[in-house]
């Protein structure tokens, strides 16, 4: 891997759209090309070495391409949009819709990270430190097509309506997630070891879609309809996994512990599962 | 403005018998004449091809219907983003894009004159605001009349001599240019909650069927001596079986006796959602084969295609009934609308896919209808944008028309019920360059009967569109480098002024809309408005003199006097 640091030049109250910051654009450049790259501030087009300081080696290949933003960029929106391969690292917070629309590649944050992060994402790895925003991986206004694959892990806390519309793909929140987690969820998996908000799963459909709370859960819908206490198999290679491939160790004490099924959303005769460890 | 010669270039001009050949067309003044000044600007043409403007005669363009489509999909829009160019305004595209992006992408194909097909009369002057902002292109917009409170009320009490004025003082009162039906008594019953299915189904309170309504309506439009005929969208679209009732349709409006200098009576609208033979969606199959073969018979008869891409698309009809239909097959967004007194409207978004049966059949039988219509005079390219697709593919229509190698590759990457439920495999026929241009240009010109466009003859309009492509040397295995060429034409000419150049917006000068004024003796108009204002202090929540819409809302305007049916 080639590495090319970025580092920011200081806040801006005025955001930057900056989806050039992607391996996938900066792999195979010059660098002399990758500091004339535009980036959007405001309504005026600038290049990017006006708001970065440009160094290090690019590799030939964006799949070689290693690129680290190194300071504050939670000025900076679309890091890492679309990107397909690579590696993306945010030494510090990110801004809004960050790794928006990503297929392939990772993308890890240190700090904390705004909203629209890895909306209607496609693959890919993206990992957050720290707290994320609202609509963590959510379809876009409109949209009936949320995230369609890959993996989002935050550490800390996120906001409302995380995989609104989620389809497929995985999502893992260590801390709490707030209002209208999974809402119009129709696949997909989410796993909360902190406490899930209130109208969990809202309008889901299922399609094989779950939201497993560890933390326990605020509220429950009253369209949710209690089935029964068991403590599923898959769930046991789950949490294996997460532990394994993703380092989440905490994910470890909750294997073998007994989980109460939900399912609804029976407002739209919908089949998703809330599952809701017992507590110990 | 500076006159225009185009120099050598192979002219397709069929209304003048022009085929291929090295014609130059002279340009001044916004029309085109026998020959220019000395010192005219000109424009070297060589190896390339010469058409008159496209003019496209069914599209959704503006108005309630297709805002009501901009409102309800942030996610379309997203998906193609417009910026600010040199000359032109930012905007979005795809299914419903915005007033500017549709003129200017409009002119980069080469099109010149575009018509709206639906204007809910009490939405007439949101239309005519919306062209006002539509850029370069000519247009003019169609007012809904099959489910009129005023057309019901005079089909049941016989009164055609009221429906003849009723017709002519509502084309003056939302400067339209023809009549347009959708779905005769169908919407009106669709107040109700229920359809009409056929034409001869009962139109509720009114006890009036829908043939009646496209009876009295055809003889109005006749006697006015309207340039166009009836725009008819017609009853039971989109179900399958549906091919029996357009054909009937048909023969109804062969009874009527078309205006002098002109034998059709009836147009039929975006015809392969009417073209379905099979019991239900499951066993839909082609009915085109029956149409062409009626249509092939007979001489009163024009209809346009509405083909279908495979694409993500925003469907929104006039017919409120059908698109609720839709979406319960769908289940997907749903606005239903409801103009008092006078229409209704639905909106739902759809993607036709390639592995879905019937979407392939349907495809099939849009391409079928064109093909298998022997007379290009009588089938012109659509895709009822958006309905069946955006107007940004008309290209690869043409394509798929002028290519048998275009539709066998579509055909490899769908669906196999379009080569079992479908003729399209076993049609070898290949559109020329000619039969293009009347598809697309002279034909729809015709039709319309706007006599200044869609050719290249003295006194027409300077409408012209240049392609970089060469037609002697093409091939029809090289459809791709068709489909570039028609999709960012090379020039495109409008009233004189080059907009596009190399497939990019140059100018962008304001269009002229069009409209039909028809002479009203003034005892008849007299007669009408008693009976309209009462009717209207009944029922409309807008007052009879506010209703028409006045002159500020078209700028320029070009309007198209009729006799009237009144000696």
């Amino acid at each position: 891997m080639r590495k090319l640091v970025l580092k920011p030049k200081g806040f801006s109250k005025i955001p930057i759209e900056a989806e050039v910051i992607s391996p996938d654009i900066i792999g195979g450049k010059t660098l002399p090309e990758v500091k004339a790259l535009s980036v959007q501030y405001g309504n005026k087009v600038h290049s990017l070495s006006e708001f970065f300081d440009v160094g290090g080696r690019i590799a030939k290949t964006p799949d070689e391409q290693d690129i680290v933003v190194d300071g504050d960029a939670s000025h900076v929106k679309y890091i890492g949009k679309g990107m397909t391969t690579g590696r993306i690292v945010v030494q510090g917070d990110a801004g809004m819709h960050t790794g928006s629309q990503m297929k392939g590649g990772s993308i890890t944050v240190t700090g904390n990270i705004a909203d629209w992060t890895g909306a209607e994402m496609k693959g890919g790895l993206l990992r957050v430190l720290g707290d994320a925003g609202n609509l963590l991986g959510a379809a876009y206004r409109g949209s009936s097509d949320g995230m369609t694959g890959g993996c989002i892990v935050v550490n800390g806390s996120v906001g409302s309506e995380v995989a609104s519309f989620m389809r497929r793909g995985m999502i893992v929140v260590l801390g709490d997630t707030g209002p209208f987690t999974g809402v119009h969820m129709n696949g997909g998996e989410i796993f909360v070891f902190g406490k899930v908000g209130r109208r969990a799963g809202a309008q889901a459909k299922g399609n094989g879609g779950f939201i497993a709370c560890f933390g326990g859960i605020d509220e429950l819908l009253p369209t949710y309809r209690y089935d029964t206490t068991f403590t599923p198999t898959f769930m046991r290679l789950y949490l294996r996994q997460l532990a394994g491939n993703l380092g989440i160790d905490v994910a470890t004490s909750y294997i073998d512990k007994p989980m109460r099924r939900y399912r609804g959303d029976l407002a739209v005769g919908g089949n998703a599962e809330i599952l809701v460890a017992e507590k110990a | 403005m500076k006159d225009i010669v185009i120099k050598g270039g192979y002219v397709y001009d069929p209304l003048n018998g022009i085929d291929g050949e090295k014609v130059d067309i002279h340009l001044s003044d916004g029309k085109v004449v026998e020959k220019t000044k000395k010192n005219a600007k000109v424009i070297d043409a060589s190896g390339k091809t010469v058409m008159p403007g496209g003019v496209d005669l069914h599209s959704h363009i503006a108005g309630s219907k297709i805002n009501i489509g901009r409102l309800m999909r942030p996610e379309d829009h997203r998906k193609d983003e417009v910026p600010k160019g040199k000359y032109t305004r930012g905007g979005v595209g795809y299914s419903c894009p915005s007033t500017f992006v549709t003129g200017y992408r409009y002119a980069q194909m080469g099109y010149t004159s575009v018509m709206e097909a639906a204007m809910p009369p009490l939405g007439a002057r949101h239309v005519h605001e919306e062209l006002i902002d539509t850029p370069i292109i000519d247009k003019a917009a169609f007012p809904l009349f099959g489910n009129n409170y005023f057309t019901l009320k005079y089909v049941r009490d016989g009164d055609q001599e009221k429906l003849n004025a009723f017709v002519a003082w509502m084309l003056r009162a939302t400067r339209g240019y023809a009549v347009k039906i959708v779905n005769p008594g169908g919407v009106e019953n669709w107040k109700w909650g229920r359809n009409v299915y056929g034409l001869d189904g009962k139109v509720e309170d009114y006890d009036i069927t829908p043939r009646q309504i496209v009876t009295s309506l055809a003889k109005a439009n006749e006697a006015l001596g309207l340039p166009h005929t009836i725009h008819l969208h017609c009853n039971n679209l989109g179900m399958p079986g549906n091919y029996k009732t357009t054909i009937e349709t048909m023969e109804v409006a062969k009874a009527i006796k078309p205006k002098k200098g002109r034998k059709t009576t009836i147009h039929v609208v975006h015809c392969q959602f009417n073209a379905l033979a099979g019991d239900n969606w499951m066993n839909v199959k082609s009915g085109a084969p029956h149409i062409a073969k009626y249509v092939n018979g007979n001489d009163h008869v024009t209809l346009d295609m509405g083909q279908l891409i495979f694409t993500d698309t925003t469907t929104m009809t006039g017919d409120g009934p059908w698109q609720f239909a839709l979406w319960n097959m769908t289940g997907n967004k749903w606005v239903n609308s409801d103009v008092e007194m006078e229409a209704g409207a639905g909106v739902v978004p759809y993607t036709f896919k390639k592995n879905n049966p019937a979407n392939t059949v349907q495809w099939g039988i849009g391409l079928e209808l064109a093909l298998l219509i022997d007379d290009p005079w009588k089938v012109y390219m659509t895709t009822d944008h958006p309905n069946g697709g955006p107007f940004t593919y008309y290209p690869k229509v043409m394509a798929w028309l002028m290519s048998r190698q275009a539709r066998t590759d579509t055909m490899r990457e769908l669906n196999k019920a379009v080569l079992k439920r479908t003729s399209l495999a076993n049609i070898y026929r290949e559109y020329t360059f000619n039969e293009l241009a009347i598809s697309t240009r002279a034909g729809t010109a015709q039709a319309l009967g706007l006599k200044d466009k869609g050719h290249l003859g003295a006194g027409a309009d300077a409408d012209v569109a240049i392609y970089d492509l060469d037609p002697t040397g093409w091939r029809p295995s090289q459809y791709k480098m068709l489909e570039k060429a028609f999709a960012s034409a090379a020039y495109t000419i409008k009233g004189g002024e080059v907009v596009v150049k190399d497939g990019e917006v140059v100018s962008t000068p304001l269009g002229a809309t069009h409209w039909v004024d028809v002479k009203i003796p003034s005892e008849v108009e007299e007669d009408l408005m008693k009976d309209l204002a009462e009717d209207f202090k009944k029922y409309y929540t807008v007052s009879l003199r506010n209703y028409p819409v006045e002159d500020e809302y078209l700028p320029i305007q070009k309007v198209h006097k009729t006799r009237g049916a009144w000696k």
